[in-house]
């Protein structure tokens, strides 16, 4: 198959015309589809075939220019017909995108002034991952990228942050899927109902100066995806198909029933306990369970995605349908994922044509119970369950823990395996276009979509019968949905021009306005009789009878332009201004006004550069800009609304209460219970950067260099208020004001390349760094955040020091001797080694010097934020053979370890420990890390301490894939295939950390940033795939 | 159209500009003022630690370690700024006087039937009273806020009021609410707070700031007025089917079956939280028991014998449980195996920490013991604390019984009764710190008390928002 195209255009003069065929390659060989070839300075173009062939008649003496995304382009001079033009083209992930998307409209790579960061889909497409956000990790410099848990299916939501964090909230940035803006979502779940197979490529929007054309949204980066569409002439039907095993690539070693109990029997006796009667002879009680072990399972993974492209110029065609499945590696938990998606294109006369996106979700996820809850979660179970009992009793039952062991928790097995909990989410998002082209250059689109998303959640928990902890009286379900739906309207007018041949012109204004609405109803029966009709109707009806309910809305509309002027290719300038208006708001604070203003100076362009031999590209950048953030406002903030709840909600007392006799009644109360903020307004940020893209010998080197300073002038902060004010909630003011200071660097190099299936070798790096500091608090103190298991708080937000940082004692080694704990501080009141400091205990350092340790001995103690992080990607090919080699990392930040709470908890309480508590301080010299162990923890060495805090460097080999492209002579037979490649893949294959938790790649874990507490890990994945084209 | 595109107001909630417009609403955020008697910073969490726990009636068992940490930092007086028990305790009584002076400031302006507005007033008051007089004993001097907060700033900018003005307003608000008051409620209304809630009240206000003329005063008042008398059965007063009984001034009402693992109500938690650990086959208590308030052995030894307050307070090992189990000789954190047995519905509950019974904030045997202590050379105090103690030997109230008779009253006696009378009733430690025994008395036992412990810390949280607020001294 082939297509010739000519585009309407008229050729001023005619030459002679040489028929050129050929094809074009990929760097393992095989042949490239789809590219782009166009005869230079002309419309003149075609597209190669699946094989990656093309023909075309070339004038005489022209130049053929071969481009794709993803690669770099390349010009071919042709000085005669030839019929066996061979043509490799160059992965290219600097210059990735001949076209960059930038937000109602694209613009080309070499005329971009701000900072811009792109991934192909192929990247996207090669990583075993659930979320297409989180095969951006490492891929794009100044975007970091972190899993906030290893559940099935991308459940816990991926944390992104472009160019770091700057705010207590949500740091997430704008995500536009087709042109159609989501809705901001607090659990990083934003994108992770598309398929990732469906993805043509990323766009990061970094710096305000680009970001600005989605304003008030656009304050923390905006992330642009574009799906796969049709190419004229270019039928390809794929099949791509993987499926692996994951495992937790790292367990916390516990200990075993002996050491457990010897330990349990050491802290009673040192806690002036007796021991439990049950451990008296620890020797006897063997390995026991190792609860780990009896939750964590080999887990399967796999996707198969089927996908046609085609069409005419008249109308193109891209549909795919997909299907995802990822078992948990914690026991009884899945996900399914099935996609559906028709992208089309009809172009109903020469200068009108219209198209849509459709894409079909649907989600089934099988959670845990508590899945990401770090007090009840299964992993929180298992790590404190005490080794000495069975999963099982002799009957096949469930062990439950009793008196006799000293511990009423959860059996972990228990917990994983008796509710029955489904998360099926079904999302629609839709856009369709038309556009309409009155005279060349002058182009109106209209844009209209709707992203509609069900949320269905099921739990069910059964009784087990003759159970004293799951009795028929507690067998529950919760029943709930939520409908969120979103829907746009833009109006775009474009007009694009070349002046003189030398002044390039184009003006954008546009119209948009976005209504985001939301409803939910929930429901509860308590007291099931029977367990498989798990339905709400089947439930009693009794007095536990729960019900909830509610709905509202919000808006925003808009009104926006961009300028772009280039002049003679050297010169470049940019414009753009975006008026937000939001309903979120009080009237005189909802309308703001977003600027963003950048230049370039293609230096290689000028005359003394221009037939330098080795600089083949440089341009400076520089671009300011002012956005938004308004999803840490919260809506109606500024009324003090009142509160009826009849219970507490979300932690905020309910205000209902009881009169009457006999069962008496609840009566509805109302009382606000919150200030109102009157003046509160969104988050602003304000963004300078100067960049550099450098290219060296004809591209073989590629640089791109930012720097950047961020400065965020009013965040909110949700701070706590005085309870003499008769309320109790927090309120978001404008609290805070925050600058980061940072560099983004991308070198690409293509250290070997050859024609045809020689050795090719390309290397790319991205490294970010920057440095983030509070700079005033316009709340006058500084404020708390992020509650731990223990009580009180972990963060303390202050001026000059960085956000997040962890907060909390120092801990100063171990009391070696009576004597030291006497010259010492007085840690606690106590008074003897029971309820008091003894040798073995934590010292804590008294950092004012008073001679006793209290809350004014705390200090900052951790920063979670990074000195750099890193991507390294090597990819080679020769003879059909490819290989990636993927390794990313993050250098120099703090981890509090909260896990350990638990797993040296055990040195005070009756539950497990790690092995860590084998090192455990018995004497003099003994330990100088691990404590005592004595039930009660009368030292309170579990307190917030700088001894939690562990380094959370780390370098991990994230993806190594090792393809091979068959070659088509081994399946001649099969006409109809025309491509066929086999891989095989290890995600997380090792990782390089002195961290002791279950993995240093810590997302938002409960709000947090930078602390560990104990949610689903990450996998190790093996896996093998392959790729088919007809 | 672009105005009206933005212009949205919220369709879940009413705002304060729009809410209290009718007497519905007045009755709704009345009830609002209620609303923390039974939540967790008050009576059905916090009070037990500092009432009971931190004196030396009882102590916190648990599982050891860092179980129930909050409650061990009282029991053992070393109390961080941060204990969540003290800090929730100011909170939720604050956000209380905050919700009472809602009712104050708004419902006045409201167009509604004239009786009713005063009633709502004056429950109002004697909630505000109430909340006070728990704060000011805790706290010491604490801010006197009478209006609400126009602003965070406001209330930021709060200073600490001496304490004589703090019960100079709660004796006017509980003096005004008197006069609003009805005497008794029926029906949907039960559990209200009436006249003699508040002069019952505000005896015991008197009575803690050493004013023993007025103390006796308003004890006999309610004594002559109320038409409450004694149960003939101390144990009567903790059963459900007895809530807001015979002898019951004002008790927080609690009613199960509406949530589950909450310390927040409407359901107490206190017979999940007191419940012997994890004891029994089934468990004695819905889903295991955790023993945060275990009695002290020197409480128990205190109750003479024959005196039937000992087995309606508590279990002794070979107590029968209604089941037929029988309380051991020891239990997880418990080597005495006392458990409490006034808070105990047993396993009635269905859903977790959700028990139905009310709770005593003020008893008419009270006003016998304020009236005995405030009078104790007069022949109807003397007979005021011999009523109780007859009662509580299972003697005929009235009739004079020289073997459990007092001849002579002295304060120790009326304290010393008190304990037995009001053990896990959350007031022990405002007696010791009334009578300035709180340190001896708990030194005696082993605690670090110190001077300083007379008074809870200023939660850190607000002194964090609010610098003019001092902390007192030692913590």
């Amino acid at each position: 198959a082939r297509a010739a195209v000519l585009l309407p255009s008229v050729h001023r003069y005619a030459v002679a015309t040489v028929p050129v065929s050929g094809r074009v390659t990929q760097p393992n060989g095989e042949g490239l589809p789809g590219v782009t070839v166009l005869v230079k300075g002309t419309t003149l173009g075609t597209n190669t075939d699946a094989d990656g062939r093309f023909t075309i008649n070339v004038p005489e003496g022209g130049t053929l220019v071969f481009s794709n995304v993803g690669y770099a382009r390349q010009e071919v001079a042709i000085t005669g017909a030839n019929p066996n033009l061979s043509v490799a083209l160059k992965e290219d992930a600097q210059a990735l995108n001949e076209i960059v998307v930038v937000g109602y409209g694209t613009q080309e790579r070499q005329s971009v002034t701000g900072a811009v960061a792109s991934v192909s889909g192929r990247a996207i497409a090669s990583q075993p991952v659930a979320d297409a956000a989180q095969a951006i990790q490492g891929r794009a410099a100044g975007v970091t990228v972190v899993s906030n848990s290893g559940a099935p299916g991308g459940a816990g939501g991926t944390s992104v942050s472009v160019r770091g964090i700057t705010s207590a909230g949500n740091n997430s940035p704008l995500y536009v899927v087709d042109g159609f803006p989501l809705p901001a979502t607090s659990d990083g779940t934003e994108i992770s109902t598309i398929s990732p197979n469906d993805i043509e490529s990323i766009d990061i929007l970094k710096d305000a100066s680009a970001t600005a054309i989605y304003g008030l949204r656009a304050a923390n980066g905006v992330v642009i995806i574009t799906t796969k569409r049709g190419k004229a002439g270019v039928s390809t039907v794929n099949l791509d198909a993987y499926a692996g095993q994951q495992r937790v690539w790292r367990q916390i070693p516990l200990l075993n029933a002996e050491q457990f109990a010897t330990l349990n029997n050491e802290a009673r006796v040192n806690g002036g306990l007796t021991p439990i009667a049950k451990y008296a002879n620890p020797a006897s009680l063997g390995a026991g369970t190792n609860w780990l072990d009896a939750i964590f399972r080999p887990a399967t993974i796999q996707n198969y995605n089927l996908s046609a492209t085609g069409g005419s110029e008249k109308a193109r065609y891209a549909v795919s349908a997909g299907f995802f499945q990822q078992d948990g590696t914690i026991i009884n938990s899945t996900f399914k994922r099935f996609t559906l998606r028709a992208n089309g294109d009809v172009a109903l006369s020469k200068n009108f044509r219209i198209g849509n996106t459709l894409a079909i979700t649907h989600q089934e996820d099988r959670q845990l119970n508590n899945q990401n809850n770090e007090f009840s979660g299964i992993i929180s179970l298992a790590l404190q369950a005490p080794p000495t009992a069975p999963v099982y009793n002799a009957d096949g039952s469930f062990y439950e823990f009793t008196s006799a062991d000293n511990y009423g928790e959860e059996n972990p097995v228990t917990g994983a395996l008796r509710p029955n909990i489904h998360h099926n989410r079904n999302r629609v998002t839709t856009t369709f276009f038309a556009e309409l082209e009155p005279l060349k250059g002058l182009r109106f689109r209209t844009n209209v979509g709707a992203d509609l998303l069900f949320d269905q959640n099921d739990g069910f928990f059964p009784s087990i019968p003759g159970s004293s902890k799951y009795p028929v009286v507690q067998s529950q379900l919760n029943s709930g949905s939520n409908y969120n739906p979103s829907y746009l309207i833009e109006n775009t007018a474009t007009y694009s021009h070349l002046f003189a041949e030398k002044h390039n012109l184009t003006v954008l204004l546009g119209q948009s306005a976005q209504q985001f609405n939301y409803s939910y109803l929930g429901a509860t029966r308590i007291g099931y009789s029977r367990n498989d009709l798990q339905v709400i109707d089947q439930g009693p009806i009794n007095s536990q009878i729960n019900n909830s309910g509610g709905n509202g809305y919000s808006t925003l509309l808009s009104y926006f332009g961009r300028l772009n002027y280039e002049f003679a290719g050297k010169y470049l300038f940019s414009a753009i201004g975006r008026f937000d208006g939001s309903s979120a708001f009080s009237r005189e604070n909802s309308i703001g006004f977003f600027p963003g203003v950048s230049a370039g100076w293609r230096i290689s362009e000028e005359d003394f550069l221009k037939d330098n031999s080795s600089i083949s590209n440089l341009k400076l950048r520089a671009g300011y800009g002012k956005v938004g953030n308004p999803n840490n406002a919260g809506t109606f903030q500024y009324l003090a609304t009142i509160n009826s709840n009849n219970f507490n909600t979300n932690n905020v007392p309910g205000t209902s209460y009881v009169f009457g006799s006999g069962t008496q009644n609840i009566n509805t109360g109302a009382a606000p219970t919150r200030l109102q903020s009157t003046t509160l307004k969104w988050e602003n940020n304000e963004q300078l950067n100067v960049g550099v893209d450098l290219g060296l010998f004809n591209d073989r080197v590629s640089a791109s260099l930012d720097l950047y300073t961020r400065k965020s002038p009013n965040l909110i902060a949700s701070v706590p208020v005085s309870t003499v004010s008769g309320t109790i909630e927090n309120i978001n003011i404008n609290a805070a004001s925050s600058v980061n200071r940072g560099l983004d660097l991308a070198v690409t190099t293509n250290n070997f390349v050859s024609s045809g299936d020689g050795f090719v070798w390309s290397t790319t790096l991205n490294f970010s760094t920057y440095r983030n500091r509070l700079a005033s608090l316009g709340a006058g103190s500084p404020y708390f955040g992020q509650n731990t298991r223990g009580g009180g708080n972990l963060v303390r937000y202050a001026e000059g020091v960085p956000f997040g940082s962890f907060y909390g004692y120092v801990a100063d080694g171990i009391f070696q001797t009576a004597d030291e704990v006497r010259a010492s501080a007085t840690q606690v009141t106590g008074t003897n080694t029971t309820n008091g400091t003894a040798p073995g205990d934590i010292k804590f350092k008294d950092l004012n010097g008073d001679g006793v340790i209290n809350a004014q001995d705390q200090a900052y103690i951790g920063n979670p934020n990074p000195s750099f992080t890193y991507g390294l990607t090597n990819t080679f090919s020769f003879k059909g053979f490819d290989l990636n080699i993927f390794i990313q990392g993050s250098q120099g930040n703090d981890v509090y370890n909260l896990n350990r709470y638990y797993t040296e908890g055990g040195l005070y309480g009756a539950s497990n420990a790690s092995t860590l508590t084998l090192e455990r301080w018995t004497g003099a010299g003994t330990s100088n890390f691990v404590p005592r162990a004595v039930a009660g923890d009368p030292n309170q060495n579990l307190r917030i301490s700088s001894h939690y805090v562990e380094n959370g460097s780390y370098l991990r080999m994230k993806l190594l894939t090792l393809g091979y492209t068959v070659p088509k002579t081994l399946y001649s037979k099969l006409s109809a295939v025309q491509r066929l490649r086999v891989y095989v893949t290890a995600q997380n294959l090792f990782t390089i950390t002195g961290y002791k938790g279950f993995d240093p790649e810590l997302g938002n874990q409960g709000g947090s940033f930078g602390v560990d507490r104990g949610v689903y890990p990450q996998a190790r994945v093996l896996m093998a795939g392959l790729n088919l084209g007809f | 159209c672009t105005k009206d595109f933005l212009d949205i107001q919220p369709t879940s909630t009413v705002t304060t500009e729009n809410f209290y417009k009718t007497s519905t609403d007045a009755l709704q955020a009345t009830t609002a003022a209620y609303s923390q008697l039974q939540q967790n910073g008050m009576f059905n969490y916090s009070l037990w630690a500092i009432g009971d726990v931190m004196s030396d009636n009882s102590f916190l068992g648990g599982g050891g370690a860092a179980d129930g940490i909050e409650f061990q930092q009282l029991d053992n007086f070393s109390i961080p700024t941060t204990n969540p028990l003290t800090t929730n305790h100011w909170q939720r009584g604050y956000l209380g006087i905050g919700q009472a002076n809602q009712v104050l400031a708004r419902v006045p302006a409201i167009e509604m039937d004239a009786a009713l507005k005063n009633r709502c007033l004056g429950e109002a008051e004697f909630l505000r009273a109430l909340y006070y007089f728990y704060l000011v004993r805790a706290f010491g001097d604490i801010p006197l806020v009478l209006t609400p907060a126009a602003s965070a700033a406001e209330a930021a900018s709060a200073t600490r009021t001496p304490v004589a003005q703090v019960y100079a307003q709660i004796i006017k608000d509980l003096t005004d609410a008197i006069t609003k008051l009805p005497a008794s409620y029926s029906g949907d209304d039960i559990g209200r707070a009436t006249k003699w809630a508040a002069q019952g009240l505000l005896a015991k206000v008197y009575l803690t700031q050493g004013d023993m003329g007025n103390a006796a005063t308003q004890a006999r008042a309610v004594i002559a007025g109320s038409g409450k008398s004694l149960w003939p059965n101390f144990a009567s007063n903790f059963q459900v089917e007895n809530e807001n009984g015979q002898e019951s001034l004002f008790e927080v009402q609690f009613k199960s079956g509406l949530t589950s693992y909450t310390t927040d109500g409407p359901g107490s938690c206190m017979n999940e939280f007191w419940g012997a650990r994890f004891f029994g086959s089934p468990y004695v208590v819905a889903s295991g028991g955790y023993g945060f308030n275990v009695p002290e052995k020197d409480l128990v030894s205190r109750y003479a014998a024959g005196d039937t307050r000992r087995a309606a307070t508590l279990f002794a090992p070979g107590d029968a449980y209604p089941d037929g189990q029988i309380q051991p000789a020891t239990l997880v954190g418990n080597p005495n195996g006392y458990s409490i047995r006034k808070q105990y519905v047993g396993r009635t509950n269905v859903n977790n920490w959700d028990s139905p019974l009310n709770f005593p904030v003020l008893r008419f045997s009270e006003m016998y013991l304020i009236l005995a202590e405030a009078a104790p050379q007069s022949a109807d105090g003397i007979e005021a604390i011999n009523k109780v103690r007859r009662r509580a030997f299972g003697l005929p109230i009235n009739t004079p019984a020289a073997a459990v008779d007092l001849t002579s009253v002295s304060q120790t006696a009326v304290i010393q009764e008190r304990r037995l009378e009001f053990a896990f009733e959350d007031d022990r430690w405002y007696d010791l710190k009334r009578t300035k025994t709180l340190v001896s008395a708990l030194k005696a036992q082993g605690k670090a008390v110190q001077e300083f412990n007379y008074l809870l810390p200023i939660p850190q949280a607000e002194i964090n928002v609010n610098p003019n607020l001092t902390q007192n001294p030692g913590y």
